[in-house]
């Protein structure tokens, strides 16, 4: 689904990621942890497109991202960004309806198909009572649901999420990873429990340039965590992760 | 109140305010005049002075409004209005040379109409050098805002040395007027005018996903850098027309789209594009008309009555709380 091949990414002097390789399947969850300023939106934004890498390349589906047109590629990926606005006067029906951009015509005007999928994408995440209260209003656990039913309404192939789970209390967050759990896509997380027990790989960074990639039991043994887990306050006990609070 | 109902006012409102504009002025006009029993004084007014002001009022009402909703959703600000671009400061002192500093020049209308689309130009050229070599798009109301005190600075240091009569000729024309618009400058003023708003709903779009937030916007596609770049030549495009044939016109830019926001309760621009082109277009006919104060001998700046209807909206706007955070 997505391969990256030797990427590397570089802010000046600062080299954050070198010579860095990955294939992510599809239907499986990949997760990006590290520290702060380790890279992890940068990669993000590289693989997602959004970011020209200072070398390497990224392809989704076979194809060389850089060929594919920025407006083709709102049918193959969609994506969560952590800073967001709540515009005023916006109600989560409006929201959600915003995914469906890519297929709709020239002034955005939604046919029946756009109210299905939008309806079907605000009830699997378990909004349908709310879709007609404004965002402005919602509880944050609520607002990074609607921004997931906008992203279901997009319908594509790839999810990219940026901290899905920030600022969301532990049940919110363990009921928003279930819904993701069940899409069984593609996604970056930097809520670290949830991410050892979602992600099929999980992506370790360093932020010196240096990553480690693997399933969650091999990275939990892998010497690289022992550096990260000193940021985190979280102890590895017989290969689970606990909070360290 | 249903949507529907709330277009029908608006357009009721335009549909009223535009034959009003036409028939009302300090020269009683009647309605025969208009379906071709003028006499001929009556035919050169209503060529000449009537349908050159009321198509003033109605372009510059939507051209402003346009332009003001483009900045405030360019630059996440519900402050920003098609000023912040700092061209009606660029006018302003390119009209402020020509008639304070110029002394001799006779300070013609076309000498005073190309003195402000220069001064707007020129602005709108910085302001493009500015826009593609910072990274960050609120460099551009930095600048705008320091060319407005730069601009200011130099028309004060104009002013203390002008003469009477040119002081007045300044003054008057920082009043603002619809009635400057020639019959055959028409076509200057509302062509570009009106391919601007012809051209608005390819916007429409790209301004929702940009409401969210710029990632947002690029991750659906949006080349939000391009956008940047068309909206600030279009905005600067339609502000310098309007300010060279109408003078620097105050808070519409700023107040109507803000008036659709709160009117439709919502800022989807599929919505609040058109309802701000109406609302301005109305705002400005309404305004125009109370200045001319149709019944009696007197007439007030329009930019006055610009004010008194512009401020209280933005104060009210301001004191209705988080609901006036459009931008949160």
């Amino acid at each position: 689904m997505i391969k990256a091949n030797d990427i590397s990414i570089s802010y000046g002097q600062k080299q954050v990621l070198k010579a860095f390789d990955l294939t992510v399947k599809a239907g499986s969850i990949t997760a990006l942890i590290g520290s702060n300023g380790s890279g992890k939106s940068s990669l993000m934004r590289v693989l997602n497109g959004l970011q020209v890498p200072n070398r390497g390349t990224v392809f989704w589906d076979q194809v060389q991202l850089e060929s594919i047109d920025r407006a083709a590629r709102v049918d193959l990926a969609g994506s969560i960004y952590s800073s967001f606005s709540r515009v005023e006067g916006f109600k989560v029906y409006d929201l959600v309806a915003l995914g469906r951009s890519g297929h709709t015509g020239f002034f955005g005007k939604l046919r029946s198909i756009d109210h299905v999928e939008i309806e079907k994408a605000i009830e699997k995440v378990g909004l349908s009572s709310l879709s007609s209260k404004e965002i402005s209003t919602l509880s944050d656990g609520e607002f990074r649901k609607a921004l997931l039913a906008k992203l279901l309404a997009q319908s594509t192939e790839l999810l990219f999420l940026d901290e899905p789970t920030a600022h969301l209390d532990l049940p919110a967050a363990l009921e928003f990873v279930e819904v993701l759990k069940e899409l069984a896509n593609q996604d970056k997380t930097h809520h670290l429990p949830l991410a050892f027990k979602m992600a099929d790989q999980i992506v370790l960074l360093d932020g010196k340039g240096e990553s480690a990639i693997g399933p969650p039991e091999y990275i939990t043994t892998h010497p690289m965590i022992q550096d990260f887990l000193k940021t985190e306050k979280i102890k590895i006990v017989s290969g689970n992760l606990i909070l360290d609070i | 109140m249903s949507n529907a109902f709330k277009w029908i006012i608006c357009l009721v409102l335009f549909l009223i305010l535009t034959p009003l504009s036409l028939f009302l002025g300090s020269v009683e006009i009647p309605l025969g005049a208009f379906l071709g029993e003028a006499d001929q004084l009556q035919s050169v007014i209503i060529r000449e002075s009537r349908i050159p002001r009321t198509l003033a009022a109605i372009f510059a009402g939507m051209g402003l409004s346009l332009g003001g909703l483009f900045m405030q959703t360019l630059f996440r600000n519900p402050l920003a209005g098609p000023s912040v671009l700092g061209l009606t400061s660029g006018s302003s002192l390119a009209v402020g040379i020509l008639t304070l500093g110029g002394g001799v020049l006779a300070t013609s209308q076309i000498a005073v109409v190309s003195a402000a689309a220069i001064g707007a130009l020129a602005v709108l050229l910085l302001i493009l050098a500015v826009t593609s070599r910072f990274a960050h798009i609120s460099s551009v109301l930095i600048v705008g805002l320091m060319l407005g005190f730069f601009a200011s600075a130099i028309v004060s240091l104009l002013q203390a040395y002008a003469d009477e009569s040119s002081l007045k000729t300044f003054v008057f024309w920082g009043f603002g007027s619809f009635s400057n618009l020639a019959f055959d400058q028409i076509w200057m003023y509302t062509l570009p005018l009106a391919l601007s708003i012809i051209i608005a709903p390819v916007f429409i779009k790209p301004l929702n996903h940009l409401l969210l937030g710029v990632l947002h916007a690029q991750s659906m596609g949006v080349h939000v850098k391009r956008l940047q770049l068309i909206l600030v030549v279009i905005t600067g495009l339609m502000v310098g027309i309007i300010t060279a044939f109408c003078g620097p016109i105050a808070f519409v830019g700023l107040a109507v789209p803000h008036l659709a926001r709160l009117l439709f309760s919502t800022p989807d621009h599929r919505t609040i594009v058109p309802a701000s082109l109406l609302i301005g277009a109305s705002v400005a006919l309404f305004c125009d008309l109370v200045a001319r104060m149709p019944f009696s001998e007197l007439a007030l700046p329009l930019n006055t009555v610009l004010a008194f209807m512009g401020a209280p909206v933005v104060i009210y706007l301001i004191f209705k709380g988080r609901k006036s955070q459009i931008f949160s």
